[in-house]
């Protein structure tokens, strides 16, 4: 059961969107999916049609002195997700869940081939406990100057993959930039994630692209993506 | 739940020993700027953006002494 935490060099990257799409799609080739919010924004719920006001989630859980399994929600029979849930930004950092002991209790289920970690960037105690618990890391990057210079001088977790999302390719600086990270960077998946509106309506649509436009680019891009999961980290977990 | 309560402090410590446990599990990371300028278009690259080419000097100057890494 590899689980993979997938987290941006910085905030905006489109972690969440990506997260929803790959765990869809893994789901659509018959592999079981369960999908985690770190992250108190709480978007990864809105992409699998969750009502907004719903405060549920494993952070709201444990607050309230619940079980963390009490936030898991259903979205169809191969993709469950557990939203982080609603709460006041003072308790945000309060929250505290043993998640390798959780980790190894969703394994022995044996219900699930593949956890997905939506793993904030602005929160380090909460990225610290996805972190702990992946085998793989992706590490979205957007093709441009900001993400270059972090890349010079921000820790990122060992031995990461990295991920180009929202490539616009009619971009000069975009293009040299992908060029030299493809000629430095070790660990630059071999396929990148174009910049499509068919993924930004996905989080308006509340539906993962793959699902809410099964012809566009980001679907077909998400399910290579896919099969790079399915091929390179399905052995040798950690 | 008064925030100098004994489990509020117990999170506390959960928590440094999350990002301690971690720390040693983040780097700074690796750039092969190696014969880079020899490849082709780079040369290109680096000439058109300033920005890109300093921070390749930069990272070739350092490359024997890595960067302090920020963990921010």
């Amino acid at each position: 059961m590899p689980v993979i935490a997938l987290q941006g060099i910085r905030g905006g990257c489109g972690v969440t969107s990506v997260t929803a799409a790959l765990a869809w799609t893994l789901a659509q080739s018959g592999e079981k999916v369960l999908a985690i919010d770190f992250s108190p924004a709480n978007l990864l719920r809105l992409h699998f049609n969750m009502p907004y006001d719903s405060p549920r989630g494993w952070a709201t859980a444990v607050r309230a002195g619940e079980g963390w399994e009490q936030g898991a929600m259903r979205y169809h029979s191969h993709l469950d997700f557990l939203p982080f849930g609603q709460l006041p930004a003072i308790e945000q950092t309060q929250v505290y869940c043993d998640w390798q002991d959780n980790l190894t209790k969703i394994d022995n289920t044996g219900v699930y081939d593949w956890v997905l970690l939506d793993t904030p960037i602005d929160q380090p105690a909460l990225a610290a406990q996805a972190l702990s618990i992946a085998d793989h890391t992706f590490t979205l990057l957007h093709a441009d100057s900001q993400s270059h210079v972090r890349l010079h001088q921000q820790a990122v977790p060992v031995e990461s993959h990295y991920l180009v999302n929202q490539f616009m390719p009619g971009s000069q600086l975009q293009q040299d930039i992908l060029l030299l990270w493809q000629q430095s960077l070790p660990r630059l998946l071999p396929l990148i994630l174009h910049r499509d509106e068919a993924m930004a309506e996905s989080l308006a649509a509340k539906r993962p692209v793959g699902e809410m436009a099964p012809l566009s680019k980001s679907c077909q891009e998400m399910q290579a993506l896919a099969s790079w999961c399915q091929i390179h980290l399905r052995v040798g977990q950690k | 739940m008064r925030p100098d309560s004994p489990v509020v402090n117990g999170e506390k410590d959960n928590e440094n020993d999350d990002l301690l446990a971690l720390s040693h599990l983040f780097a700074l990371p690796e750039l092969h700027y190696i014969d880079i300028a020899r490849k082709e278009k780079i040369p290109q690259v680096l000439t058109r953006w300033p920005l890109l080419a300093e921070l390749s000097q930069s990272a070739q100057n350092n490359s024997d002494q890595p960067l302090t890494p920020n963990q921010g």
